[in-house]
Formats: C-alpha cells, structure tokens, sequence
C-alpha cells in the first residue's frame, strides 16, 4: 500500500513501474543499434560514461510499434547488474497505489498477463503493473550450440 | 616469492584468530572432534607452509604441535588445559614469527624447545599419569601475554596479540573483499572515460597550452593508477603452477610412474580470482593425465616411448582470453570406449555416435556421469570429475576440449576470460556503424585497393592470399546481418590470428582508430547472439560493441574447435605431408601468358623502377639493389610506366629477374604435369586451379640467362684497430660513402694508419701495403698533432685527425687511385 508507481503508456495502455526500481528517467541521445539482438534491443546508449540497453516495450511485450509514437524519454533500471533504458510511449507521472495488486477475471490479454503483476489502483486511475524481470527476460534469438 | 609470503603471512593470520576461539571452546568441549579438526587444520597448514619456506623453526613448532593433536585424535592422550594452554602457547609463538618474517627479519636463533617440551611431555607417560606429571606449562612459555593466564583469558587475548605486536615499518599487507576492488576498478574505468571525453573535446577547442599541461599530467596519472588497479587484481600463473611439479611427483611416486611436468607461460597474468576459480579444474586435469593418461614406464617402452611422461602445460594470453593447453604423451583418450559407455549409459544412441566426428565423441568425456576408468582410482577418484570441471569453467565464462590420438597423447584446451575490463583495440567501421576488435588477435591489416594481395572468391567464399596461404574470408557485415557499404573488393581485411591459431582475415569497410577500450558486460539477451564480447564507449561517448570474434569465426565454420597452436605431436604427419608437395608461384607475364614457377627459385618479388631498366642493345639489365642483373620477360618496344615487379629468381649462385605484370598467387603443383618442347624457357603445362598455366623451365633460363650478380660494390677501407677509429673515424667513412673492411683484412683499396700503428710499423720494418700483396692499395695517414705543431714534411705526408675535409678529400684521392 501507498507504494510509488511510475505511470508510463505503453502501446496505449496505462501501465507502470514499481518507482523505487526506476533509476532515473532521462532523454535518449543517440542510439546504436545491435545487429543480430533481439528486435526489443533497440540498441546501446551512453548514460554519463555508461551504456544502456535500450529496449523497446512494445516490442518486448509483442505489440504492434505502429501507431504509438514513442517518448524521447525513458526509464532506466537495473536489473541484474545491468543497466536498461526502457523506451515507452510516454513517461506520466509518479503516483501512489490506493490498492493491493489485484487480477481481474479474464486475465490482461495473453502478451500481458507474462509480464505483468496485476492490476492496480492509483489515485489517476487503476494501471497495470508491470514485473522488471519478466519483461526484460527476452527471448533468445537463437539457441546455444550444444 | 614476496606475493607467496605475503599470501602465507595472511593466511596465518586469519587462521590465528579463527582457531584461537576454536581451542578454547574445545577445552570445554573435549569431546567435539570438528574444534579439533579445525585446529588440527590450522598446524598442519603452517607446518605445510614452513616447509615450503624453509622456516625450520617455525616448521619444528607447528610440528611438535600437530603430533601432540594427532595424538588425541588417535585417542591415545586426552585433552586437558595444559596441553590446550601449550597448544595457545605455539600459535602465539607462531604469531610472534610471522610478524618477524613480516618485517623482513631473519627468526631469532631462539629455541622453543620450552613449549615443544611443555606439548610433548604429555606423550611419555600413559594417559593415566597425564594429570599428575603435567609441569605447569604457561610458565615455560615466554610470551607474556594469554599463555600465562588461564586457558580461557589466553584464548582471547590470542587473537590480538598479533596485531598488537606488529613491528611498524614492515611491508603490510592486508585482505579485501573483491566487490571493493570491483569498484574502484569501475571507478577507474569511468574515469579513463571521462579522460577520452575530455580529450576530444580538446582536440576540438584547438590548441590550449595552459590546460594541455595539466591534461598531459592527468593523463599520465591516470595510467599509473589504471595500471596499479590492474595489477592489483592480477596474479601470475606461476601462482597456479607452484603447486604442480610436487603433485606430479607424489602422484608419479604412488603409482610407479615418472613423469615429467614443464610448465610454460607462468609469468602470464591472470585475475587473482580467476587463479583460484581454475586451480581445481587444472588440478583434476593434471591428476587424470598422470593417472590415466601416462602409462607405466614397461608399458610406454613397449610402445617405443621414452620411459619418461611428459606432461606440459602452457599458458598464453590472446586478446582477453588466457589459453591453457595441458598435454601428455600418454595412451590418449579411446573414443570408442567412451562411445560404448556413453551408449551404455544411456547419454546418447548408437545412431548418434555413428554421425559424431571422433573429436565429437570425445567431448563426451565432459558430460555428466562418464568415466571410463574400469577402476575408480584413489588418485582420480577422489575429487571432481570432469563435468565439474566443465562446469565451473563455465561459470566463470571459460571453455575446455580435448583432443586426442590414441597411443600418441591428449591435448585439454581451456580457456578463461581475463575479466580485464580495458583492453587494447582496434575501431572498425560496418556498414555505417562502429565495433571493436581486440588488439591482441590482430595480426595484419590489409587494404585490398592497394592490390599487393591477391583476392579471389570461390564459390560465395573469399579467399585472400596471406604468407602464401588461401585464408579465409568472413564478412564481418553479413556475420552480423548487415548490408556493407564497400564493394568487396574495397573493402579493408583485417587479418586475425585467434587462440586456436586460426588464421581469419575479415572484412570491414573501414579502419577507424585503435586505443584503450573501456569494456563493460552486456546483458544476458544481448550476449545470447554470440557475437559480442562486451561494449565500449568510444572517444565520441557513443557505444560500441566489441566483437567477440573466436565466436563469430566459429559460428562462420572458420575455425576448429580443438585445434591448438602448441607443438603437438599429432600434427607432425600433417606437416610431413605438407612439406613434399611443391610450391609454384603464379604470375601473369607481360605477354599476357599465365605462368608458373617453382617457388624454391623465387628469392624474392622486387618492385623496380622502368629507370632502372637498360635495354639499349644486347639483353635487357637492370639494377636492384646496386647489382645488375639480367631482366626477362619484358614485352620488346617500348618500356611499362612507372614500376615494374619482377620476380627475383636464384639458382643458388645466379640471379636473374622475370618481369611480372601481375603476381597472382602461390599455388601447389598437385596436378600432372605435361611436358611441352617446342617452348623454350617452358618445363611443363599443368593445371592450377582451373586454368591452364605454363611451368618455367628453371634450368633452361639459367642455362641461357644465369649471371653472377656483379655488385656495383663501394670502395672499401680498412681503418686501424683502435677504439678511436672505430667509434669516431667509421661513421665518418662510411658516409662518406666507403665500406668499412675488417680490421684484418687485407684485400681493401684504401688503407687508414693512426700515427701510433705507423711507428709500430716502422720499429717492425715492415710493409702494410707490401704484406697484403696489394701494392696499388692507397694508404692515408693521420697523426695527432694539429698542423699548426707539426713540420712541413709532416703534413705533407699524413692529415690531422680532426680535419674532416683533408680527410675526405684523400680519400677521395685515394678512391680515384684505387679505381685507376
């Protein structure tokens, strides 16, 4: 209860980030692109002498790109020692959950239920949260040789 | 050895204070036999340690100290506070030592026989009498501190004792936690960063002197610390290796076996961490070489070895990796073996095996589950086996394979990454965009607009001619599924030579720069395509990727897997085989014919000048390096522009130079060769490839065209035999443009004498000139004394030796004498 949240829109939903995870929210400067990584990896960018994985959510969540412009914005996190710069439609806003997480009848539509916690409330509105780990655990473009 | 004592030092410490509490609880305790494990442990440590660094007294200590506590492990003597206060008494004595051997003091001659005696005493009597004959013990110890109080007081203050002893001036060492250095080697990393920012920037504000200074200073600061951070985590290989040669003995003692271990590359550098991630696979590997892989001296005899095994290890840095070949000339593997137990084990199916290579098969060995030793073995049975030593290899981002021939040897290749996170590379620009290559596996870098290699596409493959090998090409655009922006002939090779020995040459549209790369992890999902080693920032803060390219090869099919670069007695057949085959050189001549000629006679391709070319009447000459040689196979008429390349051919003695319009490629004569007659100059007609090329017919051109090379040769000059001449008179000589002969020798054409070897002449009456039997041989005189303190008649015959144009112009005059 009373956890921050940071609302962003991905693929037009309202979706958001548990905030004590969020890093920092920055612009995206230039991005070099990865050949042969998964489509969600955009590319690396340099944050202050550090590179970051860009990856874009909609692609991560398996949406369509078109349609939604993206924020020149994005959230950076940590996970597992490394640093992601996740690319959204749009950075909101923080807010604090009203409610525990919750998951209504029906689930959130197959791409959805994988990555996310449940579903929320905040004072703008009830959003989806979203699981960090889940949604940077992309699938590997090809298996390992044995 | 200082890091070893240091290791030693610090390891004794920690020991100290962990099993001081460990004896005082088993005094109350006697009973609970870990405490006394643990203890036990601790002495028969220092006791291993002592030997290995010849402290007698402290080995005669710990010594004393570990009999008394085997014997109450045996059960043949109980515990009591005497021998726990004696016990205390060693390990402050032994504190007390280190912190001697600390500061760099020889141990005092002292003798501890007082506490050997307080411990052993104990052992005379039967366990009954123990409690009566025990003497009082602490007053026997000449530590003033624990050991005279009780038992319990002395346990505690044990572990300060050390640390308040420690002599200051000594070289201290102390032990930190990997995650610190961690950071501060991140730290430094960044601010390497930071440094190529700012000189970016500066390049691009122009020339500032009053910041360029302090910059410079930053700079070199910065290296100093980059490289004490480096080394603060590095260790070298022989900290590893140490510990093998009395291994091998042991184990070679135990079963009757002998062997010989060489150890090479132990001033390798390697992650302190790294060194004790691989120390048991590396050990495990060593015991199973010995054990089963190096036969019994009968049985290697039998087989026509030496009685002696041979057992090598080989460490080596390539690029950010550190490859270790360990190699025995054993029985080998037997992949069949491995195969039916394999089958039988139920790990794969017959059909399966029937489709691996026998290389494949052997792999096997690291799976979970196999042994082949009909026998479990006290010497490899023990410990892990070989899937762990996969796995731990792998989990620290190492690899291992194994190679072997039966009867001949196996090869076990690891290798491990360095975890050096700067490493030197080299920038390439790909379609548009920028990677780097590590430094280290970068063997040549070739522009093939130059043309000076020769560059062909069989099939899709492109093949570059590299030391006279067809070496492989790898687009390094399609390798990562782009779109190059240079036709492949433009492109820039970059010739790699990687760990395995491989030699790849890949393409790239460009050469950007090369410097220090800062490099940092990628995440999971990014290293799963196999192609990256890390990123980098470059000087302009965007990121690069650094191309992991023994991967890229690999996945490419460029290289073998098991291949190794370290002399391997299995490769002698090959090699064998390679060197009867005969060479040809293929060249386009310049009447447009495709020719070939044997390589042996090729001394050399030349590029000349048409200047350098004479054609007026009789055979054409040229000169090359100030000899003149026959010139053939020019067109007649007019002469190429520019430079020609010809091809220098010797017969041993002869020269002569074959006119090449183009050098096409070094090629084996492996198919038929037709005689033909009615050409001359032409040995045979045979295929290369699959064009139709004409073999030069050696003995024929140098029949007709063989000449001795006539050097258009300087005049040559022998000076004194003096130091002054030598150093001082030589130089000056020999710009003047004349060869400086031997002192001994005697055919020259012009002779210099000092004053001094005139007048040993002279008192000798003989003749330079008239022994050498060259009479014509001019002789310049020089003498000490400026002109001004000399007489006319002197200075008619000999120069002062500082006069540098009197000089030159006699030999000069000389010169002319000597040519006339």
């Amino acid at each position: 209860m009373n956890d921050l949240l940071l609302i962003a829109n991905i693929a037009g939903r309202r979706c958001a980030f548990c905030a004590v995870s969020i890093r920092s929210v920055v612009e995206l400067g230039t991005i070099t692109p990865v050949p042969g990584a998964p489509p969600a990896i955009i590319g690396l960018t340099a944050l202050r002498s550090k590179a970051l994985t860009v990856v874009d959510c909609r692609i991560a969540i398996g949406e369509a790109t078109d349609g939604h412009p993206t924020d020149v914005r994005a959230a950076v996190v940590d996970i597992g020692g490394h640093s992601y710069a996740l690319l959204v439609d749009r950075v909101e806003d923080i807010a604090a959950t009203t409610s525990e997480v919750d998951t209504v009848l029906g689930g959130f539509g197959d791409q959805w239920v994988n990555i996310a916690h449940g579903m929320v409330e905040t004072a703008e509105g009830p959003v989806l949260l979203l699981d960090l780990a889940k949604l940077i655990a992309l699938p590997a473009p090809t298996h390992r040789a044995a | 050895m200082d890091d070893l004592l240091a290791d030693f030092i610090a390891e004794t410490r920690e020991m100290l204070e962990a099993s001081a509490g460990e004896i005082v609880a088993w005094e109350a305790d006697p009973a609970d036999h870990t405490r006394l494990a643990a203890i036990f442990r601790f002495v028969h440590t220092v006791k291993g340690n002592c030997g290995f660094f010849d402290f007698p007294r402290l080995e005669k200590l710990s010594h004393a100290a570990e009999d008394a506590l085997s014997d109450v492990r045996a059960g043949r003597r109980l515990p009591d506070s005497d021998l726990v206060t004696a016990t205390l008494a060693v390990m402050d004595r032994i504190g007390e030592m280190v912190d001697t051997i600390e500061a760099g003091e020889e141990l005092p001659e002292g003798s501890d026989d007082d506490i050997i005696a307080a411990l052993t005493q104990h052992c005379e009597p039967d366990v009954s009498a123990i409690a009566e004959t025990a003497p009082p013990a602490p007053n026997t110890a000449p530590l003033p501190k624990g050991t005279a109080d009780s038992p319990q007081t002395g346990g505690s203050s044990a572990p300060a004792a050390p640390s308040g002893n420690t002599l200051s001036g000594a070289q201290r060492s102390i032990r930190l936690p990997v995650d610190l250095l961690d950071r501060v080697m991140s730290g430094v990393s960044d601010m390497v960063l930071a440094r190529n920012d700012l000189a970016h920037r500066l390049r691009v504000a122009g020339n500032q002197p009053t910041i360029d200074g302090p910059f410079e200073r930053l700079t070199s600061i910065l290296t100093d610390v980059r490289d004490a951070i480096t080394k603060m985590r590095m260790q070298s290989v022989d900290h590893l290796y140490s510990a093998f040669p009395r291994l091998v003995r042991d184990l070679s003692a135990e079963l009757g076996k002998q062997v010989l271990i060489d150890l090479e590359g132990g001033d390798v550098e390697l992650d302190r961490e790294m060194i004790e991630m691989i120390r048991d696979p590396l050990t495990h590997i060593v015991r199973n070489a010995v054990d089963h892989g190096i036969e019994l001296p009968t049985a290697r005899l039998k087989a026509g070895k030496r009685e002696i095994g041979l057992l090598n290890i080989t460490a080596r840095q390539s690029g950010n990796k550190i490859t270790i070949v360990i190699t025995d000339d054993g029985a080998g593997l037997d992949a069949d073996r491995i195969a039916a137990k394999a089958v039988e084990k139920g790990m794969v199916t017959q059909n399966q095996i029937d489709a691996m290579t026998r290389d494949d098969i052997l792999q096997l060995v690291f799976e979970p589950g196999l042994s082949t030793a009909e026998t479990v073995s006290a010497i490899s049975g023990r410990g892990v086996g070989l899937d762990v030593v996969r796995d731990n290899l792998e989990k620290v981002g190492g690899s291992i394979s194994v190679t072997s021939t039966p009867g001949v040897g196996s090869l076990f290749y690891l290798q491990i990454p360095l975890t050096l996170s700067i490493i030197a590379g080299l920038t390439v620009e790909i379609a548009g965009q920028r990677f780097a290559i590590p430094q280290s596996y970068i063997e040549e870098i070739i522009d093939l607009c130059s043309g000076t290699h020769e560059f062909t596409t069989i099939g899709d493959r492109p093949l570059v001619t590299f030391r006279g090998e067809r070496t492989p090409c790898l687009c390094l655009a399609d390798a990562l599924g782009l779109s190059p922006e240079m036709p492949a002939d433009q492109q820039t090779l970059v010739v790699l030579r990687l760990a395995s020995g491989d030699i790849v040459a890949v393409m790239v549209d460009r050469i950007h720069s090369h410097g220090d790369l800062v490099i940092k992890p990628l995440p999971p999902s990014i290293m799963e395509t196999s192609l990256y080693g890390g990123s980098t920032l470059l000087e302009n803060g965007e990121p690069a990727l650094l191309l992991d390219m023994p991967l890229i090869a690999l996945a490419a099919g460029l290289i073998s897997k098991t291949r190794a670069q370290t002399a391997h007695p299995i490769d002698f057949k090959a090699q064998e085989n390679k060197t009867q085959a005969q060479h040809a050189m293929v060249f386009t001549a310049y009447d447009g014919a495709i020719k070939a000629i044997r390589l042996e006679m090729v001394h050399r391709i030349e590029t000349i000048f048409a200047d350098a070319v004479q054609t007026g009447g009789g055979p054409t000459r040229a000169i090359i390096d100030r000899e003149i040689l026959p010139l053939i196979g020019l067109p007649k008429g007019d002469l190429p522009d520019g430079k020609i390349r010809v091809l220098r051919l010797s017969d041993g003695t002869c020269e002569l130079l074959y006119a090449a319009a183009r050098i096409n490629d070094s090629a084996t004569l492996d198919h038929a060769l037709v005689p033909v007659e009615d050409e001359p100059f032409t040995e045979a007609m045979t295929l290369v490839g699959d064009s139709m090329v004409a073999l030069i017919d050696g003995h024929a051109l140098f029949a007709q065209h063989g000449a001795m090379p006539k050097p258009e040769r300087s005049l040559t000059c022998r000076l004194p035999d003096d130091d002054w001449a030598q150093t001082i008179l030589a130089p000056l000589v020999a710009a003047a443009g004349y060869t400086v002969a031997d002192t001994s020798a005697s055919d020259v054409d012009i002779v210099i004498m000092l004053d001094a070897e005139m007048q040993a002449q002279t008192e000798q009456s003989t003749d330079w000139a008239g022994n050498s039997g060259q009479a014509s041989n001019a002789v310049i005189r020089l003498r000490s004394q400026p002109d001004r303190e000399t007489t006319e008649q002197v200075r008619a015959q000999s120069i002062y030796r500082y006069d540098r144009e009197g000089l030159i112009k006699a030999l000069r005059e000389a010169g002319r004498g000597a040519v006339a």
